[in-house]
C-alpha cells in the first residue's frame, strides 16, 4: 500500500512539474568546468562563464575567466553577454 | 540567473551548479580584485534579535547618551524589485532605524557607510544569512566592530512569526 502511494505521489509530482514547465538546465560538474576552461584557452570552444553574485563578492574572489553580472543588475548589464544568443553561457 | 537570461532570449545555457564554493573546495585558483579581510563576525538569532528590539524600543532605540542602541541594515536583493513576491513583501517591523540598500551600494560609498552608527548594535538582514559575512567583512575594513548578522536571515524571522510590516502589495 505504501509502495503504491509512493508511486502515485511520484507520478503526480512528475506530471505537475511538466504542467508547470519548470525550467531545467544541464548541469556542469567542477571537472567539466575545468575542461571547458582549458578548451577555451586552447581555442576549441567559446563560451561565457558568468558570475551572478554581487560585485562585492566577485571582487573578493571569482573563477578566473568569468565575468560578473549581479542578478540584481541583469537588465542593465545584459549587453555584456553580446549579441549571439546561441553562444554557450555558464552561470554560477 | 539561468532563468533570467533565458527570458532575455539566450538559448544555450548550462549551470555550474557547484559554483565558487565547490571550485574553491577543490583547491582551484581564484582571482581577486579587492580582497575582503579574513573575518567571520558574530551572528544573532531571530529569538535574540526580537528580545533586543523590544528592549531597545522602550527608549526609542536610543541610549541615555542619545546614541543608537540598535540599527538594522536590510540589504536583501529584492529591495529594488518593483514586483516582490513571498517574504520579500515584508520587512522587520520596528521603530529602530533601518538602512535599506543593496550589498553593492556600499562599495566605495562613504556617505552610506558613514550613515551606519559605530555605537550600539548593527544587525545585517539578508534573505537567508548566506551573504551577511561579506557585508560584515567589508565594514570591518572601515573599522566597524559592532556589526552582527541575523542568523539564517529574514527567512528565520518569518519562520518564527515575529512582527513584520508590509512594504509591497
Amino acid at each position: 500500500m505504501k509502495g503504491l502511494f509512493t508511486a502515485v505521489l511520484v507520478f503526480f509530482l512528475f506530471t505537475l512539474s511538466q504542467g508547470l514547465a519548470l525550467e531545467r538546465f544541464e548541469l556542469v560538474t567542477t571537472e567539466e568546468m575545468q575542461q571547458l576552461l582549458a578548451d577555451r584557452e586552447a581555442g576549441k570552444v567559446d563560451f561565457i562563464l558568468l558570475n551572478s553574485l554581487d560585485a562585492m563578492i566577485f571582487r573578493d574572489a571569482h573563477i578566473p575567466g568569468s565575468i560578473n553580472i549581479p542578478l540584481s543588475r541583469v537588465d542593465s548589464m545584459i549587453h555584456l553577454l553580446g549579441e549571439d544568443h546561441d553562444k554557450l553561457i555558464v552561470p554560477y | 540567473m539561468a532563468v533570467a537570461i533565458k527570458k532575455k532570449g539566450f538559448t544555450n545555457i548550462k549551470i555550474y551548479n557547484g559554483g565558487l564554493k565547490d571550485w574553491m573546495k577543490s583547491g582551484l585558483p581564484v582571482n581577486t580584485i579587492e580582497p575582503l579581510p579574513k573575518y567571520k563576525g558574530p551572528v544573532i538569532s531571530a529569538d535574540e534579535l526580537v528580545k533586543k528590539l523590544r528592549e531597545a524600543e522602550k527608549t526609542g532605540c536610543r541610549g541615555a547618551d542619545g546614541d543608537a542602541l540598535l540599527t538594522l541594515i536590510d540589504f536583501r536583493a529584492s529591495s529594488r524589485l518593483k514586483h516582490k513576491i513571498g517574504g520579500d513583501r515584508y520587512r522587520i517591523k520596528t521603530v529602530c532605524p533601518t538602512i535599506t540598500a543593496l550589498l553593492d551600494d556600499f562599495i566605495d560609498n562613504q556617505e552610506l557607510i558613514d550613515s551606519i552608527p559605530r555605537k550600539g548594535m548593527v544587525v545585517t538582514i539578508s534573505e537567508t544569512g548566506n551573504r551577511d559575512s561579506f557585508l560584515k567583512r567589508y565594514l570591518k575594513k572601515y573599522g566597524y566592530t559592532n556589526v552582527v548578522g541575523l542568523q539564517y536571515g529574514m527567512r528565520s524571522w518569518h519562520k518564527a512569526g515575529y512582527p513584520v510590516e508590509k512594504i509591497a502589495p
